[in-house]
């Protein structure tokens, strides 16, 4: 642990409730995407955390981390997931997947990505295509309409929703590539 | 599906990832991944990226403010879940047994603090007693924090009035006051009162004849005569404001050591061994004592950091070639050859 962190922890400890309100508001959208990769879902997702948090608080004058403090917060997510997993379904083989799966205990790259970085990037992307190819990418993905669906609001061939669906995913491709790079 | 040009199979992963394809679009394209690494790679990475994309649309959906007040909400339902608790709970062991003291002292004294402050039945006071333990850092309800020297006192109440942050104090205190333009923080301390909207200061009411000395040291600090309102002065970052019987005054501040209790931070100058003791004794609330005028009179020159009261000792014994004779109380500091 740095000495930031230690001071972090430190105040938090005594009872700082507005120095744990900053920490929260630091891993807060980091640790849901993160949950959301064991969960798939991201409003379970957003109730571990806060599940995590309160807890961290309710115990905060016993608790002792001996690693970063980011590396204890991301810890402390997914052995909640397993156990949220465990739970859901009693069949322990799908724990157990999860497990041999996530098994490594290092947070990849991609987790410690600032949300909010990534969703500027993606954000940029989305805006440096064509508008007509924007649109149709958006009723796709976002609003989940079916080729046809989109061709007839936009009165247009499904050949041309193809065309740029294919246009937007590979523009994508180009635009992502470090991201990833840093995933793979 | 060698003969595709490259946008046509982008095409087709599209579609699969649509759920557009048809069986035997599906079976082209897996003939068409399982051609070579290549193209493997790019249906694989084109998966991770519509996963990122949706990912990030349903993170834009997150509202940190509605998550924390969430948590917020349950954390106050458990304090105040906890205080009923803990008022039944047996007292265990020691750490427990030295709060439930404090709330003992706090209700004898809260009462009569109740008493002075209209009788507020639903304001609470919290009260702080250091006793000879130094350096004890409170936090108070809106966030600025309160570092206390040894023998002090703070007491407040649990929730601040709308219009202010009051807090009584004695003895002496370090603040660190969270800005408030709307909510000045006042402090109460014999007779002074001390008034800023924001910043950090030093304040001692632990002087002969009832004096109060507040060192600031950012921010503009008004200290005022409690029963003359009239009475006050502005104190600047770097100046200490003086109340002496209800004369009040402020001059540049010229000890280094001013708030060394709280930063163990501490310069000597060319210091007479007698001072060097009286401020090692303040700041470290401790009970050294010399009665060799020799020893007593010679300068010493130093500065440490954060370091205990033994090492600063050894270092000065070792300068002066003096030994310590330790004993519950006290530190004596002697001559080698007495």
């Amino acid at each position: 642990m740095n000495l930031l962190e230690k001071k972090i922890l430190r105040r938090i400890k005594v009872g700082d409730i507005h120095e744990f309100e900053t920490l929260f508001r630091e891993y807060y959208e980091r640790l849901c995407a993160f949950g959301n990769k064991y969960l798939g879902n991201l409003e379970q997702a957003e109730e571990v955390i806060q599940d995590t948090f309160y807890n961290i608080w309710k115990n905060r004058e016993v608790i002792n981390i001996k690693t970063s403090l980011k590396s204890y917060l991301y810890t402390a997510v997914k052995n909640n997931c397993l156990q949220v997993i465990r739970t859901r379904s009693l069949d322990i083989k799908y724990e157990n997947y999860y497990k041999s799966h996530y098994s490594n205990e290092s947070i990849s790259p991609i987790d410690e990505l600032n949300a909010k970085e990534l969703s500027k990037v993606i954000d940029k992307a989305l805006n440096s295509l064509p508008e007509r190819c924007q649109k149709i990418f958006r009723m796709s993905r976002y609003e989940g309409l079916k080729y046809h669906e989109i061709a007839e609001k936009l009165k247009i061939s499904i050949k041309t929703v193809e065309a740029n669906m294919g246009k937007a995913l590979k523009h994508f491709r180009g635009q992502l590539k470090d991201y990833a790079e840093i995933v793979s | 599906m060698k003969t595709n040009t490259n946008i046509e199979n982008w095409n087709l992963i599209a579609k699969y990832y649509a759920n557009e394809c048809s069986q035997e679009e599906i079976d082209n394209l897996n003939i068409w991944i399982a051609d070579n690494k290549n193209n493997e790679q790019i249906f694989n990475q084109t998966k991770q990226d519509l996963e990122l994309i949706n990912l990030t649309n349903s993170m834009n959906k997150i509202n940190i403010d509605s998550a924390w007040e969430k948590v917020k909400n349950r954390i106050q339902e458990a304090d105040e879940n906890e205080s009923v608790i803990s008022k039944s709970r047996t007292l265990n062991f020691s750490r427990v047994f030295k709060y439930a003291a404090m709330v003992v002292i706090l209700l004898g004294i809260g009462f009569i603090s109740n008493k002075i402050y209209n009788n507020k039945v639903n304001n609470t006071f919290v009260e702080y007693l250091s006793n000879s333990e130094q350096g004890k850092e409170l936090i108070l309800p809106d966030g600025s924090t309160v570092v206390l020297n040894a023998n002090s006192k703070l007491s407040f109440s649990k929730v601040f009035a709308n219009n202010e942050r009051r807090v009584t104090l004695e003895g002496e205190a370090f603040f660190d006051v969270t800005k408030n333009p709307n909510k000045p923080f006042i402090i109460e301390t014999n007779n002074a009162e001390v008034k800023v909207l924001g910043t950090s200061f030093n304040v001692n009411a632990n002087l002969p004849n009832k004096q109060v000395e507040v060192f600031v040291k950012t921010g503009l600090v008004q200290l005022s005569d409690a029963s003359n309102s009239n009475n006050k002065i502005l104190i600047e970052p770097g100046n200490v404001g003086v109340l002496d019987n209800k004369q009040i005054f402020k001059h540049t501040n010229i000890d280094a050591n001013k708030i060394a209790w709280k930063t163990k931070e501490i310069v000597f100058k060319e210091e007479k061994l007698d001072n060097v003791i009286k401020i090692l004794n303040r700041v470290y609330n401790a009970n050294i004592v010399c009665t060799d005028q020799a020893v007593l009179d010679l300068n010493y020159t130093s500065t440490f950091e954060g370091q205990e009261i033994d090492s600063i000792l050894n270092v000065i014994c070792m300068t002066f070639n003096l030994k310590l004779d330790s004993t519950e109380n006290q530190i004596k500091l002697i001559h080698h050859n007495n």
